[in-house]
């Protein structure tokens, strides 16, 4: 643990966050114009036609989701064993932005559902387990909320998103495992042609920088926030 | 060291534990957990008892769309090895067409025809651009629907 | 121009799809760079404020010794 432990110093934390976070930003923009501008000028879907457009955004929403939770659980696991206070922070940060994520990935979902399938909404494997993702976030950030202290709403928030995780598998797997009105993945099979596949990879790559900006910038965020915690404990015993 | 060791195996067991009791639920659970039955499975009335709501699901076989009056329409759902035949009264979602996926919700008649009460479309999971899609044909390579 | 936003009559369900995805996006992001100004200043000035014996443990944002909570500060 000797990589975790010298990353465990918020100070040189900080430091390597602020050096990277305006190139990360920076790239972050950079492919998302660029999957934007490919993804909204290429060819419709010829079977689906105009409504297949969403893809540029349910599915790199929905990769995300699931994604960050992943992020989530592993830095819950190393907070519960390692005790890592950075593991801790980061878990925390994660929570908005993989709710957020799950929340988008529902909502375009729903509204590429419409005009294809012929509804908003349809109680199958894929898009119910999606929506217990989304309620696990929100239990996991209001666990953040109602408990004062951070040591004990850490550990009982971690121990939520690692139980939480076993939906991850169910997820993912839904589609092959039962029936399901929502169809399997076919991004990384090649089943999507080059011309829809280029600007889906290049979204899929921005929404990923997206999320380690804006997790580094909340992470920042939460340990200036401690320390204020901090501060006024310590002014308060004063 | 030793403190940490023990967490560890604490968390790694409470994971097996709780997979291992996920798995289970799913498994006992896995009937229940279908979308829409096949209609190899209606032929073999693997389906909840007769004269209850389920859906069912395949491909609209091709050439067996009819339109019967001003909106209503008979085809068959296929999975290739059965088929099942379906009625519906009502408007059918834009992707709905033979060759194409389908779910329709309803009940099944004492004479074996399906009774629907909803239509939904499925789509599979290859996307390209109309040109793509018509070279596919011109070099007989397309294996989807019309 | 007209006809790409037109989206072959889809436009209802495709605009408003990527209103809310990128909305979001960029609404996080601003709370979050706002939320990080505002600890910030508030930081500055209780270490500013703050009894001699803190200010000297942790002098600037990056380089505070400890972020483990009240109980492993010893004062």
């Amino acid at each position: 643990m000797a990589n975790l432990h010298w990353l465990a110093n918020p100070g040189r934390f900080l430091r390597i966050s602020n050096a990277v976070v305006p190139y990360l930003a920076g790239l972050t923009v950079v492919l998302l114009a660029y999957g934007l501008w490919r993804g909204l000028t290429a060819p419709h879907d010829a079977t689906q036609g105009a409504p297949a457009t969403i893809m540029y955004m349910h599915v790199p929403s929905a990769i995300m989701s699931m994604t960050v939770y992943g992020g989530m659980a592993v830095a819950s696991a190393v907070a519960l064993i390692w005790k890592h206070p950075l593991a801790d922070i980061a878990a925390k940060s994660s929570a908005l932005i993989g709710a957020g994520f799950t929340a988008t990935c529902l909502i375009s979902g729903s509204m590429w559902g419409r005009p294809t399938w012929g509804t908003y909404w349809a109680w199958d494997a894929r898009l119910t387990s999606e929506l217990v993702l989304f309620f696990v976030y929100l239990g996991y950030i209001a666990i953040w909320q109602a408990i004062e202290d951070p040591q004990r709403a850490g550990r009982a928030a971690a121990i939520l998103a690692l139980a939480g995780s076993v939906n991850l598998p169910i997820i993912h797997y839904s589609v092959e495992w039962w029936n399901t009105l929502h169809q399997p993945a076919g991004l990384l099979q090649g089943k999507t042609d080059p011309v829809l596949a280029v600007p889906l990879l290049t979204l899929l790559a921005a929404f990923f920088c997206f999320y380690v900006t804006v997790l580094l910038l909340r992470m920042e965020r939460e340990i200036v926030g401690r320390k204020i915690r901090q501060l006024r404990l310590l002014q308060a015993q004063a | 060291m030793t403190r940490k060791r023990q967490r560890m195996i604490f968390v790694l067991s409470g994971l097996g534990a709780l997979g291992l009791a996920t798995g289970l639920t799913l498994f006992a659970l896995r009937d229940n957990l279908v979308f829409f039955y096949s209609p190899t499975q209606v032929v073999l009335r693997e389906m909840p008892v007769e004269n209850r709501n389920f859906r069912i699901g395949g491909l609209v076989e091709a050439g067996s769309l009819e339109r019967v009056g001003a909106d209503t329409i008979r085809f068959a759902v296929t999975d290739t090895a059965n088929a099942v035949r379906v009625t519906y009264t009502g408007l059918v979602p834009n992707l709905f067409k033979e060759g194409q996926g389908v779910v329709a919700e309803g009940r099944l008649g004492t004479d074996g025809v399906f009774v629907a009460s909803s239509i939904l479309a499925k789509h599979d999971e290859t996307y390209m651009p109309k040109e793509v899609m018509d070279a596919l044909k011109a070099q007989g390579n397309w294996k989807g629907g019309d | 121009m007209a006809e790409f936003f037109a989206m072959d009559g889809y436009a209802f369900y495709i605009w408003p799809t990527y209103i809310v995805t990128l909305g979001f996006m960029i609404w996080l992001v601003v709370s979050t760079l706002r939320g990080l100004a505002a600890d910030r200043k508030v930081l500055a000035e209780l270490e500013k404020n703050a009894p001699h014996r803190a200010r000297r443990r942790g002098e600037t944002a990056s380089s505070s010794p400890s972020l483990r909570g009240a109980e492993t500060s010893d004062a």
